[in-house]
């Protein structure tokens, strides 16, 4: 076997091979720089985790899907509050608000939504398109272009062109219940049980 | 082409080191100090109002020149840089997020959703589609603008044929199935 093993490696180092094919090193555009391919977001990597088969004992671990849009032409700010307002449904409830909104931002939103929901069943081993919750939604800062805006009098200013990135988190199963809100009653027994965990310090 | 863009700093600068060089030079006294002029009179005592006109036009005068020029020291500008923690309380304040809405239904008809107070957005389309068409076969039959008869059209569809209450209306054929949101009559 060492000397079938030794025998491959002569049979790939011959250079009449190389010479022979049409291409030097057939495998080398896995291995690419990242100069002609954009860069593979963490989000986007995120979806690679492949977890270890579960034990038959273990609860189901629920299917995470992870989904972004990059770039999309809209302001941070006015992005998050269409995601704030998405954080904790459930798909078909998210996608209702989404489209009886007004905003921009909601259109996009919608869009990546029904592609991360599509991605679940094909790839991710969904049962339900309808059991999704959205676990997690965040807006981020894409590229932000400056350019000159013109005033009378000749003066100018510069605006700032802004762009967005949407990041959406999708988990199989009903969504969580709301917390409920924080009576002055908890917030009195927290008070007290702080005052009780105090102790002297320094001392014996 | 050549722009010249003059940036309003330099503008705003010249402005103030005026202002500036005319305040030291002493000519507005009256801005910074609270006291008196130092060529006015060290004691004052009334006296009887010999000039009245004299007296108008240092308070007109002493008025107008300040009003030009002093207001725009005195407009409102921010004393201090608004931290990230106030700016989030208030652009988090529950009053600016977006509320829930709680009038989305589903349509009978299609099963699409639809607010409660509007028409389905779907069911309102296809509508729209059909009504194109007839639009078009209108336009087919007239022939041209101003042409419009002036008695009633009926739209019949395949296997359809003018009743007795259709006797003088116009007929317009479409070449396909009655939809079954268009009731006849």
């Amino acid at each position: 076997s060492g000397a079938a093993w030794a025998r491959g490696l002569l049979s790939w180092a011959r250079p009449e091979r190389w010479l022979a094919s049409g291409s030097l090193f057939p495998l080398s555009c896995i291995h690419t720089s990242t100069s002609l391919v954009q860069k593979i977001g963490k989000w986007e990597k995120k979806n690679r985790v492949v977890y270890p088969p579960q034990l038959p004992g273990e609860p189901r671990r629920p299917a995470e899907i992870y989904h972004c849009r990059r770039e999309i032409k809209y302001s941070k700010d006015k992005m998050w509050y269409l995601a704030k307002l998405i954080k904790g449904m459930s798909i078909d409830q998210a996608l209702a608000q989404l489209e009886f909104s007004d905003k921009k931002g909601a259109k996009v939103i919608k869009e990546v939504l029904l592609e991360a929901q599509e991605m679940a069943v094909r790839k991710h081993n969904v049962e339900f398109k309808s059991n999704l919750h959205i676990a997690e939604s965040l807006a981020g800062r894409g590229r932000y272009v400056k350019r000159v805006r013109c005033h009378g009098k000749g003066m100018f200013g510069i605006m700032k062109i802004s762009r967005c990135h949407y990041f959406v988190k999708l988990v199989e199963g009903p969504p969580p219940p709301p917390e409920p809100p924080r009576t002055g009653f908890e917030q009195a027994k927290e008070y007290v049980q702080q005052l009780r965990n105090r102790t002297l310090v320094h001392t014996l | 082409v050549l722009v010249v863009l003059r940036s309003p700093l330099p503008r705003l600068r010249a402005l103030l080191q005026r202002c500036w060089g005319q305040l030291e030079r002493g000519l507005w006294p009256g801005v910074l100090r609270g006291q008196s002029s130092p060529w006015g009179p060290a004691l004052a005592v009334q006296g009887p109002a010999l000039f009245p006109q004299g007296l108008n036009n240092a308070s007109e005068g002493s008025a107008e020149a300040p009003s030009l020029l002093e207001s725009i020291l005195w407009m409102a500008a921010p004393k201090k840089r608004r931290t990230i923690e106030v700016n989030r309380c208030r652009r988090r304040n529950p009053s600016k997020l977006i509320e829930l809405k709680r009038n989305i239904d589903v349509c009978p008809e299609c099963g699409n959703l639809k607010q409660k107070h509007v028409l389905c957005g779907y069911c309102y389309a296809k509508v729209k589609a059909e009504t194109r068409l007839i639009r078009m076969e209108i336009g087919k039959r007239e022939g041209g603008p101003f042409n419009a008869p002036a008695v009633e059209t009926v739209v019949l569809y395949d296997g359809e044929k003018p009743t007795e209450k259709d006797e003088g209306k116009r007929i317009i054929e479409r070449a396909r199935k009655r939809p079954s949101w268009f009731v006849q009559n």
